[in-house]
Protein backbone atom coordinates (compact mmCIF):
# COMPACT_ATOMS: atom_id res chain seq x y z
CA UNK A 1 0.00 0.00 0.00
CA UNK A 2 1.36 3.37 -1.03
CA UNK A 3 1.87 5.78 1.86
CA UNK A 4 -0.31 8.87 1.58
CA UNK A 5 1.02 12.29 2.55
CA UNK A 6 -1.23 15.31 3.06
CA UNK A 7 -0.60 18.03 0.49
CA UNK A 8 1.96 20.55 1.77
CA UNK A 9 -0.33 23.41 0.72
CA UNK A 10 -2.50 22.53 3.74
CA UNK A 11 0.47 23.26 6.00
CA UNK A 12 1.17 26.55 4.20
CA UNK A 13 -2.46 27.61 4.69
CA UNK A 14 -2.27 26.60 8.35
CA UNK A 15 0.83 28.81 8.75
CA UNK A 16 -0.55 31.64 6.62
CA UNK A 17 -3.76 32.12 8.62
CA UNK A 18 -2.04 32.97 11.97
CA UNK A 19 0.36 35.28 10.08
CA UNK A 20 -2.61 37.16 8.58
CA UNK A 21 -4.24 37.18 12.02
CA UNK A 22 -1.12 38.81 13.51
CA UNK A 23 -1.05 41.31 10.64
CA UNK A 24 -4.70 42.31 11.05
CA UNK A 25 -4.36 42.68 14.85
CA UNK A 26 -1.17 44.77 14.44
CA UNK A 27 -2.82 47.00 11.81
CA UNK A 28 -5.92 47.44 14.00
CA UNK A 29 -3.76 49.30 16.53
CA UNK A 30 -2.38 51.71 13.91
CA UNK A 31 -4.08 55.08 13.59
CA UNK A 32 -5.35 54.79 10.00
CA UNK A 33 -8.64 56.58 10.53
CA UNK A 34 -11.38 55.43 8.18
CA UNK A 35 -9.00 52.90 6.58
CA UNK A 36 -8.92 50.59 9.62
CA UNK A 37 -12.21 48.83 8.89
CA UNK A 38 -11.69 48.31 5.12
CA UNK A 39 -8.17 46.92 5.81
CA UNK A 40 -9.50 44.56 8.50
CA UNK A 41 -12.25 43.34 6.16
CA UNK A 42 -9.81 42.98 3.23
CA UNK A 43 -7.53 40.77 5.36
CA UNK A 44 -10.58 38.83 6.59
CA UNK A 45 -11.59 38.27 2.95
CA UNK A 46 -8.08 37.06 2.12
CA UNK A 47 -8.23 34.60 5.03
CA UNK A 48 -11.69 33.46 3.93
CA UNK A 49 -10.41 32.86 0.38
CA UNK A 50 -7.49 30.82 1.77
CA UNK A 51 -9.88 28.66 3.80
CA UNK A 52 -12.32 28.29 0.90
CA UNK A 53 -9.71 27.55 -1.77
CA UNK A 54 -7.40 25.29 0.22
CA UNK A 55 -9.19 23.76 3.23
CA UNK A 56 -12.54 23.48 1.47
CA UNK A 57 -10.70 22.42 -1.72
CA UNK A 58 -12.70 24.78 -3.91
CA UNK A 59 -9.63 25.50 -6.07
CA UNK A 60 -9.92 21.99 -7.51
CA UNK A 61 -13.63 22.19 -8.22
CA UNK A 62 -15.70 22.98 -11.29
CA UNK A 63 -17.18 26.43 -11.83
CA UNK A 64 -20.67 25.16 -11.01
CA UNK A 65 -19.59 23.96 -7.54
CA UNK A 66 -17.74 27.22 -6.92
CA UNK A 67 -20.90 29.10 -7.90
CA UNK A 68 -22.93 27.12 -5.37
CA UNK A 69 -20.30 27.71 -2.68
CA UNK A 70 -20.35 31.40 -3.60
CA UNK A 71 -24.12 31.38 -3.08
CA UNK A 72 -23.48 30.02 0.42
CA UNK A 73 -21.00 32.78 1.19
CA UNK A 74 -23.40 35.35 -0.24
CA UNK A 75 -26.06 34.00 2.15
CA UNK A 76 -23.56 34.38 5.00
CA UNK A 77 -23.02 38.01 3.97
CA UNK A 78 -26.79 38.60 4.04
CA UNK A 79 -26.95 37.02 7.51
CA UNK A 80 -24.19 39.27 8.83
CA UNK A 81 -25.67 42.33 7.16
CA UNK A 82 -29.12 41.74 8.66
CA UNK A 83 -27.64 40.93 12.07
CA UNK A 84 -25.70 44.19 11.93
CA UNK A 85 -28.43 46.50 10.58
CA UNK A 86 -29.42 47.85 13.99
CA UNK A 87 -25.78 48.51 14.83
CA UNK A 88 -24.95 49.96 11.41
CA UNK A 89 -27.95 52.24 10.92
CA UNK A 90 -28.09 54.05 14.26
CA UNK A 91 -26.94 57.63 13.91
CA UNK A 92 -24.18 57.06 16.46
CA UNK A 93 -23.82 56.98 20.20
CA UNK A 94 -23.53 59.38 21.84
CA UNK A 95 -25.49 61.65 19.47
CA UNK A 96 -23.20 64.01 17.60
CA UNK A 97 -25.23 67.02 18.71
CA UNK A 98 -25.87 66.62 22.45
CA UNK A 99 -29.56 67.36 23.07
CA UNK A 100 -29.08 70.26 25.47
CA UNK A 101 -32.75 71.28 25.47
CA UNK A 102 -34.14 67.89 26.42
CA UNK A 103 -34.87 67.51 30.10
CA UNK A 104 -36.83 65.13 32.30
CA UNK A 105 -36.18 61.48 31.50
CA UNK A 106 -32.71 60.15 31.06
CA UNK A 107 -33.66 58.55 27.75
CA UNK A 108 -32.39 59.48 24.33
CA UNK A 109 -34.44 61.73 22.05
CA UNK A 110 -36.85 60.01 19.71
CA UNK A 111 -35.34 61.48 16.57
CA UNK B 1 -38.86 49.21 28.54
CA UNK B 2 -41.84 50.89 30.13
CA UNK B 3 -41.98 51.31 33.86
CA UNK B 4 -45.12 49.14 34.11
CA UNK B 5 -43.27 46.26 32.46
CA UNK B 6 -40.40 46.80 34.87
CA UNK B 7 -42.72 46.60 37.89
CA UNK B 8 -44.11 43.31 36.65
CA UNK B 9 -40.78 41.81 35.68
CA UNK B 10 -38.68 43.02 38.62
CA UNK B 11 -39.52 40.15 41.02
CA UNK B 12 -39.10 37.59 38.22
CA UNK B 13 -36.04 38.87 36.40
CA UNK B 14 -33.52 40.52 38.71
CA UNK B 15 -31.67 43.37 37.09
CA UNK B 16 -34.28 43.95 34.38
CA UNK B 17 -34.19 47.68 35.10
CA UNK B 18 -30.40 47.76 35.37
CA UNK B 19 -28.88 50.88 33.91
CA UNK B 20 -25.27 51.75 33.33
CA UNK B 21 -24.84 55.52 33.58
CA UNK B 22 -21.88 55.96 31.27
CA UNK B 23 -21.27 58.19 28.28
CA UNK B 24 -21.48 55.35 25.75
CA UNK B 25 -24.04 53.26 27.67
CA UNK B 26 -26.61 53.02 24.86
CA UNK B 27 -23.95 52.31 22.25
CA UNK B 28 -22.43 49.64 24.51
CA UNK B 29 -25.85 48.07 24.98
CA UNK B 30 -26.40 47.95 21.22
CA UNK B 31 -22.93 46.54 20.63
CA UNK B 32 -23.25 43.82 23.24
CA UNK B 33 -26.64 42.70 21.91
CA UNK B 34 -24.86 42.07 18.61
CA UNK B 35 -21.79 40.67 20.37
CA UNK B 36 -23.55 38.07 22.54
CA UNK B 37 -26.03 37.06 19.83
CA UNK B 38 -23.27 36.57 17.27
CA UNK B 39 -20.74 34.86 19.55
CA UNK B 40 -23.45 32.77 21.25
CA UNK B 41 -24.82 31.53 17.93
CA UNK B 42 -21.28 30.85 16.75
CA UNK B 43 -20.45 28.94 19.96
CA UNK B 44 -23.50 26.75 19.35
CA UNK B 45 -22.25 25.90 15.85
CA UNK B 46 -18.73 25.21 17.16
CA UNK B 47 -20.21 22.82 19.75
CA UNK B 48 -22.19 21.04 17.02
CA UNK B 49 -19.00 20.82 14.95
CA UNK B 50 -17.03 19.35 17.88
CA UNK B 51 -19.68 16.65 18.37
CA UNK B 52 -19.79 15.88 14.62
CA UNK B 53 -15.98 15.67 14.38
CA UNK B 54 -15.83 13.46 17.49
CA UNK B 55 -18.33 11.06 15.93
CA UNK B 56 -16.33 11.09 12.66
CA UNK B 57 -13.05 10.48 14.53
CA UNK B 58 -14.58 7.57 16.41
CA UNK B 59 -15.87 6.02 13.18
CA UNK B 60 -12.49 6.60 11.50
CA UNK B 61 -10.67 4.87 14.35
CA UNK B 62 -12.89 1.86 13.68
CA UNK B 63 -11.86 1.98 10.00
CA UNK B 64 -15.32 2.94 8.79
CA UNK B 65 -13.89 5.01 5.92
CA UNK B 66 -11.85 4.05 2.90
CA UNK B 67 -10.60 5.53 -0.36
CA UNK B 68 -14.00 4.69 -1.83
CA UNK B 69 -16.19 5.89 1.03
CA UNK B 70 -15.24 9.07 2.89
CA UNK B 71 -18.08 11.50 2.12
CA UNK B 72 -18.89 12.05 5.84
CA UNK B 73 -15.34 13.29 6.47
CA UNK B 74 -15.58 15.69 3.50
CA UNK B 75 -18.97 17.01 4.54
CA UNK B 76 -17.96 17.43 8.20
CA UNK B 77 -14.79 19.22 7.05
CA UNK B 78 -16.82 21.58 4.85
CA UNK B 79 -19.13 22.35 7.79
CA UNK B 80 -16.21 22.96 10.14
CA UNK B 81 -14.46 25.30 7.73
CA UNK B 82 -17.66 27.21 7.02
CA UNK B 83 -17.99 27.80 10.78
CA UNK B 84 -14.36 28.96 10.65
CA UNK B 85 -15.23 31.41 7.84
CA UNK B 86 -17.99 32.91 9.99
CA UNK B 87 -15.51 33.47 12.81
CA UNK B 88 -12.95 35.07 10.46
CA UNK B 89 -15.46 37.81 9.64
CA UNK B 90 -16.96 38.03 13.14
CA UNK B 91 -13.50 38.52 14.64
CA UNK B 92 -12.79 41.42 12.28
CA UNK B 93 -16.19 42.97 13.04
CA UNK B 94 -16.31 42.66 16.85
CA UNK B 95 -12.72 42.62 18.13
CA UNK B 96 -10.80 44.93 15.80
CA UNK B 97 -12.87 48.14 15.49
CA UNK B 98 -11.82 51.02 17.70
CA UNK B 99 -8.43 49.56 18.70
CA UNK B 100 -6.44 52.46 17.30
CA UNK B 101 -8.45 55.01 19.32
CA UNK B 102 -7.74 53.41 22.70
Amino acid sequence: MRRWHPPSILLWALLGLPVLLGLTVALAYQRLGALNTPIALAIATTKALLVAAIFMELRERRALIIAFAGAGFFWLAILMWLAGTDFLTRPGFPPRQPPATISGTAGFPAS
Amino acid sequence: MSSATCVVLRPIVPGVNFSFPAEHAKGAELFFFFYFTATGLHALHVLIGIVVLAVIARAASRRAYSAHYHAPITVAGLYWHFVDLVWIFLFALIYLPGRSEA
